[in-house]
Parts: C-alpha cells; sequence; structure tokens
C-alpha cells in the first residue's frame, strides 16, 4: 500500500510545480466501443480509422496517405504487413488497403519519398506508385542480418538531417541474468548482448545492402529503445526506453510488490554518440532521482550506480509504462508551447500486477526549440484502456503504439488492441 | 520557472499529470490485493500463484497478448499431470532464442517442492482454467515428472 502512497504523493507535488498545465475536455467523438479519450482543452480527437488489428508505428505521407506497419500479419484486419489508408476521392473517409504479405514489423518511416519499413531482421525500402500510394515492386535492404530473437525483436527506426538511418536493436533479455527470468540469478559481467542488440545503430539512410555489425553501434545499454526521433534544433535524437520488470520476482528479498510495481523508472534521453544508458547494470529510480545498480550486478535497492559513467536522464515515467513510441513536434498548428516537445506513446503496463495497470497514454514533454526540457511531463491524451482500475492489459480497449505528425499539423495516434488510428487537432 | 528548475524539479517527483485528470486519485477500491504470500510450505495454490505466476500470467490467468500465454485455455494446462509438471519444472529459458513463439521466457521452477508445484497446478487447473480434473495433479506425478527431466 505504501508504494501506491507514495506515488500519488509524489504525483500531487509534481502536479503543483506545473506552470501552465491545460485542462481537459471531454472528446467530441468516439470509436465503435464507445471508449472516450479526453484531450486538452482546444483540442479534438477523431478516429480516422479502426478496427485494423495489431497496426504498430505509423507515418503520414505529404498528401495525407497514412501507412502502418503489422506486427504480426495473422492479427491484421487484411493479408499483409502494410496497412495503406488513402481518401482518393476526398470525402474525408479513409480506405485501408492491406498488403506487403512478406512483411511483419514495428519500425516504418518515410524519407525521400520513400517507404522505409523495419521487420525484426532487416531494413528495407520500398519507391511509392504516385498513383496508389502502394509500394511499387520488391523493395530493397537497407540494412540486413539482424539477429533472430523472440524478445524485444522489433526494428523502429528514425532518420537524422545529416544522411543516416537509425536503427534501434533490444535486448534479447530482461536483463541479462545467467538464467533468464531466474530468481536470484547474476547477470552476464560484461553483458555479452549488448555487442549485438540493447543499443542504438547508426548507418546510410539510403546505401543497400549494408549488414548489422557491432562497429555501427552508435550508443548502448538500451534495453528496447522503441520511440526514437530526430529534434531539429537540437541535432539529435531523442529517445524513450522500455526499462527492465520483474524486480520483486527475482528479487523478493529487496524489492516489495509496491516498489515492483513502480519501478524503475520508464527513462526519455538525448542520444549522444557513444553514450551508455545503463542497461544492465543499472536502472533510474525516478523515486529517489539516482541511478541505481541493478540486482543482478550486486545491487542492493540503495546502492548508487558509479557517477558520470551513465548518461542522465532528460525526463522519467513510473515503471512499466511501455514506452512505444516518441516523435518532435515539428509542425505549427499545435500551440506555441507544444512545438519542440516531445509526444511519447505508451503501450500500457502489464507487470505492475497485482496492483492496477497504468500508462496507456500519450504524454507530453515540454521540450525548447533548441532541445532543453522546459517544463515537467504531463499526460496529454488518457482514457485509452476504457476501464478503471485496469488490472490486466487484456482488459484495455486500447493501448497506443504509435504516433506521427499528419502534414496539416495534426497529431496521429495508433493502437494495436483494437486497431485504431485517431487524429487529434487543435481547434482553438 | 527556469528550465533548469523544473528539470531539477520534475526529475524529482516524477511526472506531473495534467489538471483535472484523475488518475493519481485513483483507489484500489474492488481490488483484493494480495501482499507477497509466504512461500513456505503451507502455502496454499493460490498465495503460490500470486507469488510465482501472477506477474506474468496476471491474476486471472488469462496471459498479456504477445509476452505470456493464456492459462485459460491452454492444451497444456489441461494435459496430462506430469506433462504439464514437467514443463512448468523446466520452462523454456534455455530453449533457443528463435524457438519461442514470445516476447518473454517462461522461466524454471525446479526450486519449488513437488508438493508446492502439486498444489499450484490444483489451483491453476481447477480454479483458474476450470479444467474438470479427473486426474488431480498429485506431488507424485511431479516428482516423476522431474525424474524424467535429468
Ligand atoms: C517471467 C514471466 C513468467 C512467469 C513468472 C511464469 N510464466 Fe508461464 N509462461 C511464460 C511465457 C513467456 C510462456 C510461453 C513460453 C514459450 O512459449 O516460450 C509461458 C508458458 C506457460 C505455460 C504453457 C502455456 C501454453 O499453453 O503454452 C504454462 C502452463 C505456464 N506458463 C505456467 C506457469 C506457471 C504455473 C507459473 C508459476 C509457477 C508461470 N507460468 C510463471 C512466462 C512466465
Amino acid at each position: 500500500m505504501t508504494g501506491f502512497t507514495r506515488l500519488t504523493a509524489a504525483l500531487g507535488a509534481a502536479t503543483a510545480l506545473l506552470c501552465a498545465a491545460p485542462a481537459l475536455a471531454q472528446a467530441p467523438d468516439q470509436t465503435a466501443d464507445g471508449v472516450e479519450v479526453s484531450v486538452p482543452e482546444g483540442f479534438t480527437i477523431t478516429p480516422v480509422a479502426q478496427g485494423l488489428g495489431c497496426v504498430r508505428h505509423i507515418a503520414v505521407h505529404e498528401d495525407g496517405t497514412i501507412y502502418g506497419a503489422m506486427m504480426r500479419r495473422s492479427c491484421a484486419a487484411g493479408d499483409g504487413g502494410l496497412v495503406v489508408l488513402r481518401d482518393p476521392d476526398g470525402d474525408g473517409t479513409r480506405e485501408a488497403t492491406f498488403t506487403g504479405a512478406d512483411l511483419q514489423g514495428t519500425g516504418i518511416a518515410l524519407y525521400r519519398g520513400r517507404l522505409y519499413y523495419g521487420t525484426d531482421t532487416a531494413i528495407r525500402r520500398y519507391t511509392l506508385d504516385p498513383e496508389t500510394g502502394l509500394p511499387a515492386g520488391a523493395g530493397e535492404v537497407i540494412v540486413g542480418g539482424f539477429d533472430e530473437q523472440s524478445q524485444h525483436a522489433v526494428k523502429p527506426i528514425a532518420f537524422d538531417a545529416q544522411g543516416h538511418l537509425y536503427v534501434s536493436v533490444g535486448a534479447p533479455s530482461n536483463a541479462c541474468q545467467e538464467r533468464m527470468r531466474t530468481p536470484g540469478s547474476p547477470g552476464l559481467d560484461p553483458c555479452p548482448q549488448l555487442d549485438r542488440a540493447g543499443g542504438i545503430w547508426r548507418y546510410d539512410a539510403e546505401a543497400t545492402g549494408q549488414r548489422h555489425t557491432t562497429d555501427r553501434r552508435f550508443a548502448t545499454g538500451t534495453r528496447n529503445a522503441m520511440g526514437l526521433a530526430y529534434h531539429p534544433g537540437a541535432d539529435r535524437l531523442f529517445f524513450a526506453s522500455h526499462g527492465r520488470d520483474d524486480l520483486h520476482r527475482l528479487f523478493p528479498d529487496l524489492y516489495t510488490v509496491e516498489q515492483n510495481a513502480e519501478l524503475p523508472s520508464e527513462e526519455v534521453h538525448r542520444l549522444v554518440e557513444g553514450g551508455d544508458y545503463g542497461w544492465p547494470y543499472t536502472y533510474y529510480d525516478h523515486e529517489k532521482g539516482r541511478r541505481m545498480v541493478a540486482p543482478e550486478y550486486g545491487g542492493d535497492g540503495e546502492t548508487t550506480a558509479e557517477p558520470g559513467r551513465y548518461a542522465e536522464p532528460v525526463a522519467t515515467i513510473p515503471g512499466h509504462w511501455a514506452p512505444n513510441d516518441l516523435i518532435v513536434y515539428t509542425a505549427q498548428a499545435f500551440p506555441e508551447r507544444y512545438r519542440g516537445g516531445l509526444f511519447i506513446a505508451y503501450h500500457g503496463s502489464w507487470n505492475r500486477a497485482p496492483l492496477p495497470q497504468r500508462g496507456y497514454n500519450v504524454v507530453f514533454v515540454p521540450v525548447s526549440a533548441d532541445g532543453e526540457r522546459v517544463g515537467a511531463p504531463e499526460v496529454f491524451a488518457d482514457g485509452f484502456k476504457g476501464r478503471e482500475p485496469l488490472r490486466s492489459p487484456r482488459n484495455a480497449a486500447h493501448r497506443p503504439t504509435g504516433l506521427a505528425i499528419g502534414p496539416d499539423g495534426a497529431l496521429y495516434v495508433a493502437d494495436d488492441q483494437g486497431g485504431t488510428i485517431w487524429k487529434i487537432a487543435y481547434d482553438r | 520557472m527556469t528550465a533548469e528548475g523544473a528539470r531539477g524539479a520534475a526529475l524529482g517527483a516524477g511526472l506531473a499529470l495534467a489538471a483535472g485528470l484523475g488518475v493519481a486519485g485513483l483507489g484500489l477500491a474492488g481490488l483484493s490485493v494480495a501482499g507477497p504470500a509466504q512461500a513456505d510450505a503451507a502455502a496454499s495454490g493460490r498465495a503460490l500463484y500470486e507469488t510465482h505466476c501472477q506477474s506474468c500470467h496476471q491474476f486471472d490467468g488469462g496471459g498479456v497478448p504477445n509476452f505470456q500465454p493464456s492459462l485459460l485455455d491452454s492444451v497444456l494446462v489441461a494435459a496430462e499431470p506430469r506433462t504439464l509438471a514437467a514443463y512448468v519444472l523446466q520452462g523454456t529459458a534455455d530453449l533457443p532464442d528463435t524457438a519461442r513463439a514470445y516476447n518473454n521466457v517462461m522461466p524454471s521452477f525446479r526450486h519449488l517442492s513437488d508438493a508446492e508445484v502439486a498444489r499450484l497446478l490444483r489451483y491453476v487447473r481447477g480454479d483458474l482454467a476450470g479444467v474438470d480434473d479427473a486426474e488431480p495433479v498429485t506431488p507424485e506425478a511431479v516428482a516423476e515428472a522431474r525424474a524424467g527431466l535429468d
């Protein structure tokens, strides 16, 4: 019980520090299941597609076409790992076409007019047919040779302004233990998984036939950085990564059920070349405001990690919220305070059981045009889960998992539990 | 508030919520939050489930899409006791990573006693999955499964 009370208190304190958090208005539109998502006053939220299946990351073309990656073909509403949503007659209703029979994945992006798709083992590129908006031809491999792995296998991608492609490669474990998920099992030291995973790699954005190699590792120590995006003013990427879990079950003498529910933090970072973000040796504790030594590496829940060795987070969010995507708001349609800021889609927790599950929302982190954080993170869109309290993710109506900005400056949010895409616009 | 001040304050405090959201005010009403169960010999099947299985398979055994399978409609849960016990004792953590269909691994539970595994699996089969247990899981069946592993 104490952990829960602590969170409430911490949230209360943080709310008081908030200078100008906008009040939330009731959403005018809702999905077919009647779930209402709340957004700040002045904004509207409208579903633009429903029932797509497990749509993951999305990208919006300058002509308004939405491209979505499907994580598993088996859960797509149509046949294929790519969904293309177009409105050819301009009546405001987008029609969905499923294509890409050989594809399944999460990463997707448009770059210099072409579509990039991150399957679990390769980043592929397709030219687009200007008539239909569909991929033309078989596409080509930009980077291949990623290891097959069952855990954290998805390959989110992003581009900078200098012609680089960034690929986040998740670690194939929770905490690099000698015996995975086994109570008390120590961590491998050094963790061999970091050679080819658990980091962010940088490749040429356009050269075909590149192979995944340790030499191209740009930063290390990210367990599963699913949200990454380029901030033009800062001229670097920001990312949000999934922290480890299972602290109580693995180390019941060191962590209570309540601590397990809140810890460790879900971290948001600025990406720097050569940076070490701490997994698996450490984790961040937002209640203490410190980076801690992981219990697999001799930590006891109290020991602080070596100072200066690991990057400090830009923001921290309570445990297990599961950041599945991050974008920088680079458009002009939202009010001034949102420009240059970060939107992060939280898929929602499962590892808080038996406490109620949290996350299942879109958070905004105020960041200035030059990339400095200028305010506390705030929940921007909420109510996706459709019930309160939520005890199991299975019972959530929707789980936010992808974000994109449209040519109209609107924010699009994708959900892989129900397959909805919403548009959030600012209407004054 | 300066940028520096805002960062320091909010980093310590965690996450600020937009006003009116009410998430922080949520109570645990209607939830039976069991404390960490005692994993001693006398622990009930339910307490053992809550200690060792619930965090992954969830309170109702329904699992988490893509991460942990449901135990409710599982052929394995309804299988012959030795088959089920062998699976739970062994887990899947030692299999090659490509042999798994889930974004997580099933730990080995060899450290639990035969009596504990039997009680735990009777709870999973009977109370959670509602399997008509013509052949309940006994400590003897678990012991046989264990002997077959090595
Ligand atoms: C760390 C998370 C985790 C914990 C804790 C856990 N499991 Fe599992 N369990 C899994 C995963 C993941 C799978 C799927 C494994 C695979 O296919 O590789 C699984 C599979 C199973 C299956 C097979 C289901 C099927 O139909 O395929 C059974 C039965 C099972 N677990 C029972 C249990 C029991 C009983 C406990 C507690 C003693 C337990 N599990 C604890 C993660 C977990």
